[in-house]
């Protein structure tokens, strides 16, 4: 709460979320979240519909909340997951909106708005990494013609969740508040890095979507301390400056495809 | 859970798909005659030597890839899940985001076909994500849930993103799934097909719950994608519209 700057904006906005929450209705924004609160963690106890007290109708309220608060981005599908993250580690609605507000609003750079140009980009970013720091995967997924939004785009959307195991996730998630959005793609490439053998095998693109879901799996995913070690060593250097400049080029890129 | 792969030695596993922008629509060769070429084709189907899919002894002769596309929260995945695996599992099935795939190979007039098919998400934002698939797909399930009008009212605009982004002769089929709520639908029978009609496409009502014409669906789809495949120009081929008339529980097809 304190590193992400998500006490500051509660301590400072009093009451704030109250009245999103008692605001004008909105019915799209309304409908588009319900539709997801069936389909957000199913097998949790606590997200069951049966449940009591049921957190399905406090990942509604976190998620109205944001949508009205941050109105360019609305709902988008993957926030659910986050929301509903939020909620069982702080146990708490309205701490659980500043941090969504902290992630969505500030430390991912427009990953969920309609045109999720910053979601595209990151993954354009991390093509390129791939490509400098281990080109024999970025030469394979190229002649496989494969987007790299068809392999990653979970891993981006839904920060992990339900990617990796719980406890490497909210391992990631500490980095991601504290140092920020750059940690995404220590993860991504420790992973492809880790398992590079095994994905140098894809000989097709559902063959290689495969292998982009096991290498997420199995004990190097879950013995998170050394995960966590490993996403500082393994990929090399990874500056800042290198990231802003290669997403500067990435988007003015899409932006030219339109 | 087992992996599928292909086998690497030989030339037929050549990927199905490429960068390369398709120039043509759907036109698989004809198996047994089509040489593996080293110029994989954009948007040929596998090659059909027979492939295994792992240890269980599974080959495949052809196959062709298929989407689901329609609103959020329709039922594609449990469609999807439904034909794959026999199962409708209430409240265990998360949204999807982005874009997923599942195989499944099926028996049709003694070939092995594989259905590789996609599942997407179905949030407008992530059209942009998704639409760069559609133009490797062979077909395309389009559904809307008749218990949600506004799933059928956003058709029009599916088929324009499907016209504008997939093969103009993609094959292509309206489902009205969940047609098992005890309700009344707020989408008439009627309507699903007036629109299927106005538009030239075979129409089905589908339930992932019940099963209802689930199989039937993907069936049909096989089958039109095999006779596609092996027609000879002239010859008057397998009729999509007449099968799915003739096969389904009360389905219906409407021609132009």
């Amino acid at each position: 709460m304190a590193l992400s700057g998500a006490q500051t904006q509660m301590d400072r906005n009093p009451g704030y979320y109250h009245q999103l929450l008692q605001g004008e209705r909105s019915p799209g924004l309304e409908d588009a979240i319900r539709t997801d609160l069936n389909r957000t963690f199913p097998d949790n106890v606590k997200f069951r519909r049966t449940a009591e007290p049921c957190l399905q109708k406090t990942l509604y309220n976190v998620l109205l909340a944001y949508g009205r608060h941050n109105q360019g981005v609305g709902y988008c599908q993957g926030m659910n997951f986050i929301a509903g993250y939020l909620i069982l580690i702080t146990k708490n609605e309205e701490e659980s909106f500043w941090l969504l507000d902290a992630l969505v609003g500030r430390i991912l750079p427009d990953y969920y708005s309609p045109a999720m140009l910053g979601l595209k980009t990151d993954q354009e970013v991390l093509g390129e990494l791939v490509r400098a720091k281990l080109p024999a995967v970025g030469a394979l997924v190229e002649r496989l013609g494969a987007l790299w939004t068809l392999l990653v785009s979970r891993w981006f959307i839904c920060l992990f969740v339900d990617v990796l195991p719980v406890e490497t996730v909210l391992r990631i998630w500490d980095c991601l508040f504290n140092e920020g959005s750059k940690i995404i793609f220590r993860v991504a490439l420790t992973l492809i890095k880790q398992h590079q053998a095994l994905i140098l095998e894809a000989t097709s693109i559902p063959d290689i979507c495969e292998k982009f879901k096991q290498i997420t799996q199995g004990s190097f995913a879950t013995e998170c301390h050394v995960f966590m070690q490993k996403i500082f060593s393994e990929p090399g250097s990874l500056s800042t400056t290198t990231v802003t400049k290669l997403r500067e080029s990435c988007r003015a890129r899409l932006l030219a495809q339109g | 859970m087992s992996r599928k792969k292909t086998p690497k030695s030989k030339g037929g596993s050549a990927p199905a798909a490429s960068a390369l922008p398709a120039a043509n629509g759907p036109r698989p060769a004809r198996p047994g005659t089509a040489r593996p070429s080293p110029d994989a084709q954009p948007n040929g189907p596998q090659q059909p030597s027979r492939h295994s899919l792992g240890g269980g002894g599974d080959f495949y002769d052809i196959a062709f890839k298929v989407m689901l596309v329609g609103d959020s929260g329709v039922g594609k995945t449990c469609l999807l899940m439904r034909f794959k695996d026999g199962a409708f599992l209430a409240g265990t099935f998360i949204s999807t985001v982005g874009i997923d795939f599942r195989n499944k190979v099926l028996d049709v007039d003694g070939m092995k076909v594989k259905l590789q098919m996609w599942d997407t998400a179905g949030q407008e934002r992530f059209r942009s994500v998704t639409h760069a698939y559609y133009r490797d797909a062979h077909a395309l399930l389009l559904l809307y849930d008749v218990t949600n009008k506004a799933s059928f009212d956003n058709i029009q605009a599916w088929l324009t993103e499907i016209h504008d982004y997939a093969q103009h002769d993609v094959v292509l089929m309206l489902l009205a799934n969940k047609v098992d709520s005890a309700h009344e639908p707020a989408v008439k029978r009627e309507d699903g097909e007036k629109l299927a009609k106005e538009y030239g496409l075979p129409f089905m009502e589908t339930s992932a719950k019940t099963g209802l014409n689930v199989d039937l669906a993907f069936t049909a789809i096989a089958k039109e994608l095999m006779q596609r495949s092996m027609k000879v120009p002239s010859e008057p081929g397998f009729q999509l519209h007449d099968y799915v008339k003739r096969e389904g529980q009360g389905a219906s097809c409407c021609r132009p």
